[in-house]
């Protein structure tokens, strides 16, 4: 017995399943997303004070909250939240920082030593407090949380682009194009934005699962959407409340978010090994 | 050496004051001022109104121009002197010395935790690469980043303490109620430490100078301990990257449990706009975490004379 579930895992390992899962998971949870309104079964926002604290059933699978609303629908809705805010940090992370660093990385100098004085400082003190910090001048909504956290995401990407610019700068093929005359801008969307998409790509998927979770921890504590829209960690704050009597109010919500990160860090995961056995693990920082 | 030390502490030195003078800046330039923050954290918002703002105004001395305040807040947060916070009436100062000692508590057992399940175990499953032990932890270790602390929090509440009625809840009255929040911070600890320590150890042991300790005929102990000092540099790296963790991580686990920690005190500044214990958490925070980067840094180059040679040069 024992045998064939190891010939399984080493049969999984070979094909990188890490990946493929991953992928497959992934691109389930985005459908879901996109078409959520097929999958609900109640309306998500409907309150029904009659069916309050409805333990899991038939009619209501993942039961119901203080509200009466349907917490299956409501995680269905939550996912759009949660993975459009997150593809939105991702993105927007990615090109401020690729930008910045691709440029200072390229013309060096005074500029080069400003940036990456800026980068100490942001990476200084740890997401969570940097992020709770700025929302005291922010108010609470959805959109105000992609940018906090895009105030701090954007440092890596900064960080991996000018590591890269650096090399580029020296390489024969930009010295080539120099000499044959080309200008800065031409330079850097020509040669350096190529070069650097591989890389950058891979960390902005590596960094979905962590950001999800970042997400999740702050809406939690009430920053991000307000109610009654349903962000995973504001149901799982309201479901803190009803611990001793409505455990599915916390689970549920949590359990989603925990899949939908898994996922997401499976194909980082799998990436790793793809490219690099050796690099696997390579360090990122809270 | 010295000098980069040196260099690293003035560095440290202007990372402080740019984060104390970003944080100053990003809360008193505030939607709404100063005063009528202060009127709603220490009355209450529906007390603000021309008296009590004119009043509040007059007691902090808020009539300056902020440059001004900045340089005087500026002159007595170099001697930990962040004034008085809103809510509690009292020093910063103080208030952060007395929760300080329970976040390191927190900290330390969570640290010890995933420490010395974390390292031992990263060891073994690099030894055992690609069986199923291995494949096994990796899933799992996966899985359990994937969590978020704060729903970690609330499920481990939820079965051992109201289900099993093991631990309490909440706050620190008996001794046994650090061991759900502990648990708590060193889930994530303990999944990243495993990976590294797996994958550095996994590097180690392909190197050639282990081939050649094997084929030497040293007994088995005596290969072990070669790839176990080789190893020593990643379970520095660990240690350091375990401090931001604890630091991030408090905020979270100790609002959750009720811990009375820095975490949790920040948390609440932050909810009640409490400003200069906001800006003294922050500070603290920093100056903590720069400071253990920094012991990393040296304890690194000590053990690994590769890295100081880099530096100087």
């Amino acid at each position: 017995m024992i045998r064939y579930i190891k010939k399984f895992f080493d049969y999984l390992n070979r094909k990188n399943i890490m990946l493929i899962c991953g992928l497959f998971f992934s691109l389930l949870f985005i459908l879901i997303a996109i078409f959520a309104e097929h999958f609900e079964l109640h309306n998500p926002t409907e309150m029904n004070l009659a069916n309050a604290l409805t333990a899991p059933c038939k009619t209501y699978p993942f039961g119901t909250d203080q509200l009466g609303r349907d917490i299956f629908s409501r995680i269905i809705e939550g996912s759009r939240i949660s993975l459009g805010t997150a593809f939105a940090v991702v993105i927007i992370a990615a090109a401020i920082g690729t930008a910045i660093g691709a440029v200072s990385g390229y013309f060096g100098g005074a500029m080069d030593m400003i940036l990456m004085r800026i980068v100490d400082i942001f990476l200084a003190f740890p997401t969570i407090i940097f992020v709770l910090a700025l929302s005291t001048f922010m108010r609470g909504n959805q959109a105000n949380l992609i940018i906090a956290l895009c105030c701090v995401q954007w440092v890596r990407y900064a960080r991996i682009a000018r590591g890269e610019a650096v090399i580029l700068h020296n390489a024969e093929f930009v010295e080539a194009a120099k000499g044959l005359g080309a200008g800065n801008l031409t330079i850097l969307f020509k040669y350096f934005i190529p070069n650097l998409a591989p890389k950058i790509l891979i960390t902005m998927s590596m960094d979905i699962g962590g950001i999800i979770l970042y997400c999740a921890s702050l809406s939690f504590l009430g920053l991000g959407a307000q109610p009654p829209s349903p962000a995973w960690g504001t149901m799982i704050s309201d479901g803190k409340g009803y611990l001793r009597s409505a455990w599915w109010m916390t689970v549920y919500p949590g359990l989603a978010v925990s899949l939908t990160a898994l996922s997401f860090n499976m194909i980082g995961d799998g990436l790793r090994d793809l490219l690099d056995p050796r690099m696997r693990e390579s360090v990122s920082t809270e | 050496m010295a000098k980069v030390i040196g260099k690293r502490l003035l560095s440290i030195i202007f990372v402080l004051w740019a984060v104390a003078t970003l944080t100053y800046f990003m809360v008193h330039v505030t939607p709404g001022d100063t005063a009528s923050a202060i009127v709603a954290s220490v009355y209450g918002p529906e007390f603000i109104d021309e008296n009590t703002l004119a009043r509040v105004t007059e007691k902090y001395d808020l009539d300056r121009p902020i440059i001004s305040q900045y340089f005087d807040w500026l002159k007595n947060a170099v001697c930990f002197n962040f004034g008085t916070s809103y809510r509690y009436n009292m020093p910063v100062k103080d208030i952060m010395l007395m929760r300080l000692p329970n976040t390191l508590k927190l900290g330390f057992t969570a640290f010890l935790i995933s420490t010395l399940i974390g390292i031992p175990l990263g060891i073994w499953t690099a030894y055992r690469q690609n069986r199923f032990i291995d494949h096994f932890t990796r899933v799992s270790t996966l899985t359990l980043s994937s969590f978020p602390g704060f729903w970690v929090a609330l499920v481990l509440i939820i079965i051992f303490a109201y289900n099993l009625k093991l631990f309490p809840t909440s706050g620190m009255d008996t001794p046994d109620s650090i061991v759900l929040p502990a648990v708590t911070l060193s889930v994530g600890m303990l999944a990243s430490t495993t990976r590294l320590m797996r994958a550095s150890m996994i590097e180690v042991l392909r190197q050639d100078y282990m081939l050649t300790a094997k084929s030497k005929g040293i007994k088995k102990t005596a290969v072990g301990f070669h790839a176990f000092r080789n190893a020593i540099p990643t379970i520095i790296t660990v240690l350091g990257l375990q401090i931001g963790h604890i630091l991030g991580g408090s905020v979270l686990v100790e609002s959750v449990f009720a811990w009375p920690g820095l975490g949790g005190l920040f948390n609440d500044a932050v909810a009640a706009k409490d400003l200069p214990l906001m800006e003294g958490c922050v500070i603290l925070v920093t100056f903590g975490y720069a400071f253990a980067n920094l012991l990393v840094d040296i304890l690194y180059a000590a053990v690994d004379p590769r890295v100081k040679y880099q530096e100087v040069s």
